[in-house]
């Protein structure tokens, strides 16, 4: 893997717990296929915190197998849109998770190389992004900015009860 | 944090429950009158067969008093065979039974007979009791009249008190759970605002049932697709769809409005009658007057500034306005593009 092991921007992660919860739906600990989906949330805006308010969920038109995924449903577009105008354009893009059949999971040479290429597509609007591999027993935070892909320590990683909205 | 979040907080804080700790000595107290009234009504050959509490405890919108005065509200039921042919006669034994617990003038209003607690170092409350006569067909007819009403004022008239809850409880009704609780959050965020905004005798006019009746039948949900709650869209237009609804205008040069809104059984009677212009008028300049309150936060950008215009303007110091403003997080141009994530 190529990620960087060069210390990490000092960033704290929050996550909401019905994201968790949606995690943990689709852990591969069975035979199930890989599942994805993308992340969204806000900035903050010293950009020393990310919040991660929702996770959108596999669709049928997104192509799953039991190694492999590729998002191509428009459904995540919509709800991306919908929630960036709902939010005052501020819950936007964040990156994506996906699930692996390991418990401590490790990107893949096909899984660095998306990120880097969704971040620089991004870029002109975002200062990072993140990534997360979900495994059986563990999840793997990534973050993506212009000095490549970094490790995100778990102790960085909050969750959190979501506010009731 | 969001205007919906300050919503959800002001909910919580203005719900009361039956099984509040907070009345725990009011529902004591209610049991032991309750017991008094079952004996004397014993003693007069009509026993009491079953008596059920009315209003907003068991349609769950009943909210904190501001004045600290608590409502009651409870059905009491005889036998239609046992009951006195005047109905004035079951009132008259409620009303001494109260006296006899020392409450300071109990009386005999057309629907029911009321009572004041007051007591210092405890908590006041105020008490409803509607009497009705129950037939072997389980239709309830309701003591009708004043002490000293005519013949013709006084009766025992067909009620649906049972069937009037259930209306008001009846979930099937919405589209989804999260809709019918949105529902019964506007009831409890309409009568705050009614105690807020409109004070003295007028406000006594509003009767809440009469609110509850309107905002079912003119609800406007706010719930997106994907599950957003937007309470302050769905109190808008429902108070938009109650305006064109209840209200007629009577008179053209002084802007006089009568309403009317009808019970959704039996009687099927006006839940404002007698009061129409008045209470119309009164209504219809005060739902004028919250929909441009509504409109000026809608305006406002600021989650703070929103918040207390609802608390000055709406609905008063329980309105929580939070210390920090939303924009703790950024705002961006875009939302992102999502370029067919692919990964193994
Ligand atoms: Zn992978």
């Amino acid at each position: 893997m190529s990620a960087n092991n060069s210390t990490a921007p000092p960033i704290s992660v929050l996550v909401y717990g019905s994201v968790i919860d949606k995690f943990n739906i689709y852990k591969q600990d069975y035979k199930q296929n890989e599942s994805c989906g993308i992340l969204i949330g806000t900035h903050s805006i010293d950009e020393s915190k990310i919040t991660i308010t929702f996770a959108t969920e596999p669709d049928c038109n997104d192509k799953r197998s039991r190694f492999s995924f590729k998002i191509k449903s428009n459904k995540h577009n919509k709800i991306l849109q919908n929630r960036f105008s709902k939010s005052g354009n501020r819950e936007v893009y964040l990156g994506t998770w996906h699930t692996h059949p390991e418990d401590h999971p490790n990107p893949s040479k096909c899984d660095t190389d998306d990120w880097l290429k969704q971040y620089s597509i991004n870029r002109n609007l975002f200062e990072s992004m993140l990534f997360v591999i979900v495994g059986i027993k563990t999840n793997k935070w990534f973050l993506v900015n212009d000095n490549g892909i970094f490790i995100l320590d778990s102790n960085l990683i909050y969750h959190e009860k979501e506010e009731r909205v | 944090m969001s205007l919906q979040s300050q919503f959800m907080k002001f909910n919580e804080t203005i719900s009361l429950s039956w099984q509040d700790e907070k009345i725990k000595s009011i529902r004591e107290k209610n049991d032991s009158i309750l017991d008094d009234i079952k004996a004397k009504f014993k003693e007069e050959g009509y026993p009491v067969i079953d008596s059920f509490k009315q209003g907003s405890y068991i349609t769950n919108t009943t909210i904190e008093p501001l004045e600290k005065e608590y409502d009651i509200d409870v059905g009491i039921v005889i036998d239609y065979e046992k009951a006195p042919e005047n109905p004035i006669d079951t009132k008259k034994k409620l009303r001494d039974v109260l006296l006899a617990r020392n409450f300071k003038e109990p009386k005999i209003k057309k629907p029911c007979v009321t009572a004041q607690y007051f007591k210092a170092g405890e908590k006041s409350f105020h008490l409803d009791y509607p009497i009705y006569k129950k037939d072997q067909f389980n239709t309830y007819y309701l003591a009708v009249g004043k002490e000293h009403s005519s013949s013709d004022d006084r009766k025992w008239e067909e009620s649906d008190p049972k069937g009037l809850i259930e209306w008001l409880n009846d979930n099937d009704y919405f589209s989804s759970n999260e809709a019918y609780q949105q529902y019964k959050r506007l009831i409890r965020y309409m009568k705050r605002w009614r105690d807020y905004c409109i004070t003295g005798t007028e406000r006594k006019k509003i009767y809440s049932i009469g609110l509850a009746i309107m905002i079912k039948e003119s609800f406007a949900m706010s719930i997106s697709n994907d599950g957003d709650i937007n309470d302050v869209t769905a109190l808008l237009n429902t108070v938009k769809n109650i305006k064109n609804r209840y209200f007629t205008c009577v008179d053209y040069i002084n802007n006089k409005y009568d309403v009317k809104v009808n019970l959704p059984v039996k009687p099927y009677r006006d839940v404002f009658d007698k009061h129409g212009s008045t209470v119309g008028t009164l209504f219809y300049n005060k739902f004028d007057k919250l929909l441009s309150n509504i409109d000026a936060v809608n305006k406002e950008d600021s989650l703070i500034k929103k918040c207390e215009l609802l608390k000055k303007n709406c609905f008063g110091d329980d309105f929580p306005v939070p210390d920090k403003e939303n924009n703790d997080t950024k705002t961006f141009k875009e939302a992102g593009y999502i370029s067919s994530p692919q990964g193994a």
